[in-house]
């Protein structure tokens, strides 16, 4: 007889589903920072050979790729599991769950691992005599301490995975047309994130902020307000989802 | 884990479900008794999917009130884990080992027997490293009857899963059937079109058309309503003249006949000493004459006749 292995019995629908989301992302994420990490040293290489030396971050650069890398894996996340996980008897309430809670800590992951990342080149460059100068548009620069540069991450990155969960939702329940038109408010949230902190907003008069700390509580504040916004109406359209009865 | 479940039965109250200007469930009141196997009839397009939909909880009706095990089962925590429907081309991780698949729905189904997904496994020579994505649709489907078997669901609803399985796939699937749900009582909806093929398994029987409910019926009082005519075309003939006849197949000079109605007194000796035969009606033939579009059309017109006088 086919062995069929016996899973460890999960206490919850949630954590069942988040462990089988969470190993997909896994999977996924180790994918992109070998290539990441790969493509950031022979960056460095390649601007040494060139140049004799480096001045600015070329880690930083990944900070794109880390926001639109999980982002679009939140949508397909969204279109491969969600019929799926109702079709095995589990209520699309826990499917929201399961997906915030995991697609929140990629985020988190993906900052800690971008800022060990920019660290360690900063280190690198630091040996050599070189600068690290950031060169990307954020609040955070070459000086910041680490936990600064990993809020300065997380806010995008969180919200960008919330956004990519928000998207698929639309396209699956409301079809092509809503899922595009909606792109500005789906989308919108993690460019104001993105852009909007390190244009200097907290430079604007009556907002209050005049230290790097200051600042970077507004951005994680606007953060959290835009994220909420987001998980709220994901689960109530996540709730709501009416799915084909002829798959 | 391997529990024995009882079957839950289901409800269905004025269920009307509308996907834009069309209506594919219209005003459909009908009982699935618990411990049941209910064979759930209907042509393309009747709304046999549509119904099992609302039932799993995979949509909401546009009106009306679908029960399960007495409760609405939309967004239910303790219903929806009893609730298995398997359709035809398969709820699964395509892109995931048939192993994956199986260890993601066992842990979310309470009454999950491994031991009997590894017997159905080997039943249908499937794979469990291979993914979904590259089986057959045979395969695949056979992996559909492997989730919806071993779940061991209170509530089983299984719509066209044979689609793609050779002859004796189909008729290890309808053994294992059988044999499990004697072993584990439970209520098992079956959605075919090879009715002759299912129909020995079937103690209920729900006939849709058209997004309506023709027949909700126990099988046997089903098939009374019928009988077959054997005999010589002749014979055959007037035996049955002023019947309802619902198919005739000829073979040579012999004639077998499906006509509605029940046997009254006397027709057993009339027809022996006619040299007919007489026999159960295959419900097939009974389906095929309650779905027939032109005898729908004619109920229509002179119902229409019917109001006009």
């Amino acid at each position: 007889m086919t062995a069929v292995a016996a899973p460890a019995r999960t206490t919850t629908p949630v954590a069942h589903t988040a462990r089988r989301l969470g190993a997909a992302l896994l999977v996924m994420a180790g994918w992109f920072w070998g290539i990441a990490v790969a493509a950031i040293t022979v960056a460095n290489v390649v601007a040494w050979f060139v140049n004799g030396r480096l001045d600015v971050s070329i880690a930083v650069y990944a900070r794109q790729g880390s926001l639109w890398f999980p982002f679009s894996l939140a949508i397909m996340l969204v279109a491969a599991y969600l019929r799926v996980h109702v079709a095995a008897g589990m209520t699309r309430r826990t499917f929201v769950r399961a997906a915030v809670l995991v697609e929140m800590a990629a985020g988190l992951a993906y900052a800690a691992i971008l800022t060990a990342v920019i660290l360690v080149e900063r280190a690198v460059h630091a040996a050599l005599g070189w600068d690290a100068t950031i060169t990307e548009i954020q609040l955070t620069d070459e000086s910041s301490p680490f936990w600064l540069l990993f809020l300065d991450l997380a806010v995008p990155f969180v919200l960008g995975n919330l956004s990519g969960l928000l998207v698929g939702i639309v396209y699956q329940t409301r079809g092509g047309w809503w899922g595009t038109l909606t792109l500005p408010l789906t989308v919108g949230p993690v460019a104001v994130s993105q852009y909007v902190a390190g244009a200097r907003l907290v430079d604007l008069p009556g907002v209050w902020t005049t230290t790097p700390g200051g600042d970077m509580a507004l951005a994680v504040g606007i953060g959290a307000a835009l994220g909420a916004v987001m998980l709220l109406v994901f689960s109530a359209l996540t709730r709501r989802a009416q799915l084909a009865s002829n798959a | 884990m391997t529990a024995t479940t009882t079957g839950w039965g289901v409800e269905l109250q004025g269920v009307t479900q509308r996907y834009g200007d069309v209506v594919a469930l219209d005003d459909v009141t009908l009982t699935i008794r618990p411990g049941t196997v209910t064979g759930l009839l209907g042509r393309n397009g009747s709304g046999k999917s549509t119904l099992a939909g609302l039932v799993a909880a995979f949509r909401r009706p546009t009106a009306g009130r679908v029960l399960v095990d007495g409760e609405d089962p939309w967004e239910n925590e303790r219903v929806v884990p009893g609730v298995c429907f398997v359709r035809e081309s398969g709820d699964v991780l395509d892109d995931y080992s048939l192993k994956d698949n199986l260890a993601y729905v066992s842990g979310a189904r309470p009454t999950f027997s491994h031991e009997l997904a590894g017997e159905l496994m080997d039943l249908f020579e499937l794979e469990p490293q291979r993914k979904p994505s590259k089986l057959s649709r045979g395969k695949k489907s056979a992996f559909g009857i492997v989730l919806g078997l071993a779940s061991r669901a209170p509530l089983t609803i299984l719509d066209e899963v044979h689609l793609g399985l050779d002859a004796p796939s189909r008729y290890a699937f309808y053994d294992a059937l059988l044999a499990d749900y004697a072993e584990h009582p439970r209520t098992l909806v079956l959605s075919s079109h090879l009715i002759d093929e299912i129909e020995r398994l079937l103690e209920d029987v729900v006939v849709l058309d058209r997004g309506r409910v023709l027949v909700t019926q126990d099988a046997e009082s089903l098939r009374a309503e019928g009988v077959s005519v054997t005999g010589p075309a002749t014979a055959v003939q007037e035996f049955v003249a002023g019947r309802e006849v619902l198919a005739t197949q000829r073979l040579g000079g012999t004639v077998q006949t499906t006509v509605r109605g029940a046997l009254v007194e006397g027709d057993v000796r009339r027809a022996r000493e006619a040299g007919v035969e007489l026999g159960p009606v295959p419900l097939q033939d009974l389906f095929v004459h309650l779905t027939d579009p032109s005898r729908a059309g004619a109920s229509a017109s002179r119902a229409r006749q019917g109001v006009d006088r």
